[in-house]
């Protein structure tokens, strides 16, 4: 993706020329006070350095950090934040940098927190299925130690090969096998929380059902603004003994969900059920020539997993349904070899996607699934108001879709449109009776769909919750709730949609 | 002083009077150690929302029954208290089938429900004792929960929103009706497991599961702790994947045997009770695996015996209720599942009848006599040993021992989150971070 002309911002929130922060002082009283604490390698200030942290995965808008800091441990993590509180500086956590709603921006002054260095498995404990980690551990990392031993880490975000455990408690992420595992929440039994005084909380622990409020609960998905997460104690499942996937083509959209929602009204719960539109499929098929047609509306990449013990019969009943609700093809998958073959076809979607247009901005609204027919319905119409291209591809399963519009992020009046029109379909999915995210977290990008869902006296409550572990808004700020310094490329997300 | 008279006629005059029950009826609504002046039974959620704005005007502490199943828990509530009962708010606001979601008011009962939802062969998929009583709200605030756990987890897993009356009577949403949300804090995570300290339960959505084609139990019965580690291990890493996995030690209790198993529990052994629930060939093929115990599935020396499917149902049950009896002497512990066997060693040589979610380290355990309570720091001990807690659930009257320990390290967020939403203290006074 092209990273040409994006609009750029100082950390108080300004537009700004990138010239402008080049010239450092060489000596910062905080920096001194910060290397005091991490040594000479653990911090860096200077601007070519910096340039990675500018932005997340949402390249709409960018703030340099005035210093990335990289604690290797949760005492050292508790220390940086009592010198950053010492000099009334704020702070953004940050991980590998994969999230989509420019969650890790470092606002009002903000030092960026790299949890880089917190990147080791700390316990493995195969008998109680748990492991703690720090929060840098990589995702795919969890699954890849255990997968030997017969274990698996449940959710997994697309940028699971990058992002962090300690990312993924911040947003609650979830991925294609949600469906049937949960999200982060429910494969979490404790984490370390450095609050924005520099004091160390461990909520929950191992054992399951710790008295008292779910801390733990209420840290994830908090978007890093109760502190800095150090450590994690996570829940291992068991891997499947077996897989039944299938590549299935309507060519009709209206079908493929039906089929979806019958399917789970009749009691299957695939672990996967990933759903391609027409315009990702040719994407795809032009790209990388798996053979999937060029014609057909709607492809799902249906996966079973358990025990052998039925579930051939499972994927007969699933096959079977399919052709009921006109499926024209199915293509299940023989082999190992096979199914990686299909689920490829779903994982370079995003990559097609780089080759249709320069840039592109995916939201992940959410409706309740019998809703989809609707939802995508309406997509497809401000694609045509808005003159931005949209292609579909999304978890059908539970109801999570991702329209991907296409624009050019050198044109600033396209980037207007796009956002615009991903305020509009966000608008129809909350009014549908869902969510504006599933999956990305509101970030920056989002806390005008925040005060759509939910009324002022729903966000007063997370607000003095809010209170209880950052009365001063040192971290993470301007996430959630938007406000001060937020970039105004994102007042688009406010214009429409209401 | 609160004045009690003047309570009582502020809410006879906001709710009507025969919604407002004083003296012996009101008394009814209390438990051992609870005795409520006045009982409120609100027609309506705005109806509920008026009794805790008057509450918190007049500064009366208020605690909500559901159906009262787990409102014995220790501690009791203290000070001056009206109980506000939920009975009235029974109605399943939606069900939508296709989307494997329903919304119900608070005071819905969890056998209601899922009776209403097998019609459609679906499910909410959590089991704790007395689902003929007990309401969601009331399972959600106490986060009680039942042997299912094992595959399904918690409420705190299957809840998806909540609407909750809050401080003054300030109505508040949570989460939504679809099943990934991360738009703002999950606010209803503060709630499960609270017991009402926080609030006000009125209306939740759940994430339901569909009815499975076939569920059968196997039971194994071994000789002792140390079997029965060996076995509760080498299911844990084997190959079936149990949907429950419960151990029972009555430790020479012919009645507790005698209660959950005619003939099935060996009132002196240490069983294991393991579930299956998936499509008929899943649940035959893992039934046969462990009861046939070859590749090592289980330990050599010990016995495992499949159940038909009406044996599974009634020892599934009697072990699901088990922990709801009435004892003197009654407390839940967690720790971690390793620790379990170990824990039932010791609590059984100090007197107390144990039953346990053997794989998620959640430990019931029971005793007639009232002396065993003397065990009781020894046994906070071993829990801790597992990184977990024990809880008190019923004490003889006067016993003087701390009703969780140990203590953790997080309380004083705890705290400040209830200082933030209860400031003046009006709900379930006594009953929780009160007596820390």
């Amino acid at each position: 993706m092209t990273r040409a002309a994006a609009v750029r911002y100082d950390a108080s929130g300004d537009p700004m020329e990138r010239k402008a922060s080049m010239d450092t002082p060489t000596h910062i009283p905080l920096h001194d006070d910060l290397r005091a604490v991490v040594g000479d390698d653990g911090l860096i200030t200077q601007p070519e350095e910096l340039l990675p942290y500018e932005c997340d995965g949402l390249t709409v808008a960018r703030v340099q950090p005035s210093a990335v800091v990289f604690p290797q441990d949760t005492a050292q993590a508790a220390a940086v934040i009592r010198v950053l509180n010492d000099h009334g500086v704020p702070f953004a956590p940050r991980g590998a940098g994969t999230s989509l709603s420019a969650g890790t921006l470092a606002l009002r002054g903000a030092v960026h927190i790299s949890t880089s260095r917190m990147n080791r498995v700390l316990e493995t404990d195969l008998r109680n299925r748990q492991m703690r980690v720090q929060a840098g551990v990589i995702n795919l990392h969890v699954s890849n130690a255990v997968a030997a031993d017969g274990y698996f880490f449940a959710p997994d975000p697309s940028s699971q090969p990058a992002c962090t455990i300690g990312g993924n408690v911040a947003y609650n992420s979830g991925g294609p096998h949600t469906l049937k595992y949960g999200v982060m929440v429910n494969h979490l039994l404790g984490v370390t929380l450095v609050t924005p005084e520099g004091e160390i909380v461990e909520a929950g622990g191992p054992a399951e059902d710790p008295v008292g409020y779910d801390l733990t609960g209420l840290i994830c998905g908090s978007e890093g603004t109760f502190g800095l997460v150090t450590e994690v104690i996570l829940r291992l499942m068991p891997s499947p003994e077996d897989h039944r996937t299938m590549l299935v083509v309507f060519d009709r959209t209206e079908d493929a969900i039906n089929c979806v929602s019958d399917m789970i009204g009749e009691g299957i719960v695939p672990v996967a059920l990933e759903f391609m539109d027409q315009m990702i499929t040719r994407a795809v098929e032009d790209a990388y020539h798996f053979g999937l047609p060029r014609d057909a509306e709607a492809v799902l990449i249906i996966e079973l997993e358990g025990l052998q013990a039925g579930l051939d019969r499972q994927a007969d009943r699933v096959e079977e349904m399919c052709q009921r609700h006109g499926a024209v093809r199915v293509r299940r998958a023989n082999s190992e070899q096979e199914r990686l073959e299909l689920w490829m076809c779903r994982k370079r979607a995003f990559g097609a996607i780089g080759r249709l247009s320069p840039s592109y901005i995916t939201q992940d609204g959410v409706v309740p699934r019998t809703r989809l027919p609707e939802m995508l319905a309406y997509v497809a119409e401000v694609a045509r108001e808005y003159d931005v291209r949209i292609a579909n591809v999304f978890h059908a399963g539970d109801g999570n879709i991702h329209p991907i519009a296409l624009y050019d992020e050198r044109d600033p009046e396209q980037t207007k449109r796009v956002l615009r029109a991903s305020a509009k379909i966000l608008a129809r999915a909350m009014a549908l009776g869902g969510s504006p995210t599933g999956e990305h977290g509101i970030g920056l990008e989002k806390a005008r769909q925040l005060a759509i869902m939910y009324n002022p006296d729903d966000l007063a409550a997370m607000r003095r919750l809010r209170e209880v572990f950052d009365p001063d808004e040192r971290a993470n700020p301007g996430k959630v709730f938007g406000g001060e310094g937020v970039p105004e490329v994102f007042n688009e997300m406010a214009m429409a949609g209401d | 002083m609160i004045d009690d008279d003047a309570v009582i006629k502020r809410l006879e005059r906001a709710i009507g009077p025969n919604r407002v029950l004083t003296g012996d009826s009101a008394r009814a609504y209390g438990t051992n150690g609870f005795s409520p002046f006045v009982a409120v039974v609100p027609e309506d959620r705005e109806q509920t929302a008026e009794v805790v704005r008057i509450a918190s005007e007049l500064h009366a502490g208020l605690v909500v029954r559901g159906g009262g199943t787990t409102l014995g828990w220790e501690p009791a509530p203290s000070g001056v208290v009206m109980s506000l009962s939920t009975e009235r708010l029974r109605e399943v606001v939606q069900h939508e089938p296709r989307d494997l979601t329903v919304t119900v008011e608070a005071g819905v009962v969890l056998g209601e429900l899922n009776a209403m939802l097998a019609s459609h062969r679906q499910r909410l998929s959590i089991d704790p004792p007395h689902a003929d009583r007990a309401t969601l709200g009331g399972i959600s605030a106490a986060n009680d929960s039942g042997p299912l756990r094992h595959r399904y987890g918690t409420m705190r897993d299957l809840t998806l929103g909540m609407e909750v009356i809050g401080a003054e009577g300030v109505v508040t949403h949570s989460g939504g009706r679809v099943v990934k949300n991360v738009a703002g804090y999950d606010m209803h995570r503060l709630h499960i497991g609270a017991f009402g300290s926080l609030g006000v339960i009125t209306e939740m959505t759940f994430r339901l599961q569909p009815l499975a084609e076939a569920f059968r139990l196997v039971i194994v019965r071994c000789g002792d702790g140390e079997q029965a580690e060996q076995c509760i291990a080498s299911i844990v890493g084997g190959r079936t994947q149990p949907v429950l996995m419960e151990l029972v030690t009555p430790f020479g209790d012919a009645k507790m045997a005698r209660d959950l198993g005619n003939g099935l529990v060996d009132p002196d052994g240490w069983t294991v009770v393991v579930g299956y629930e998936d499509c008929r060939e899943a649940v035959a093929w893992q039934c046969e695996h462990l009861a046939d115990g070859g590749s090592g599935a289980i330990p050599a020396t010990a016995s495992a015996e499949a159940l038909d499917e009406v044996a599974s149902t009634a020892l599934y049950e009697a072990v699901r209720e088990w922990p709801g009896q009435p004892a003197p002497v009654a407390f839940k512990a967690t720790m971690k599942s390793s620790q379990v066997t170990a824990f039932h060693a010791w609590a059984g040589e100090r007197g107390f009848r144990l039953l346990s979610h053997a794989a998620n380290g959640i430990v019931y355990g029971r005793s007639d006599d009232p002396e065993c309570v003397e065990a009781g720091e020894d046994l906070s001990a071993v829990a801790a040993d597992g990184a977990g807690q024990l809880t008190w659930t019923s004490l003889p009257s006067g016993a003087d021992v701390e009703i969780w320990r140990p203590a953790r390290g997080d309380l004083p967020v705890m705290r400040r989150i209830k200082e933030a939403f209860d400031p003046e203290g009006i709900f379930a006074p006594g009953r929780w971070l009160d007596v820390m």
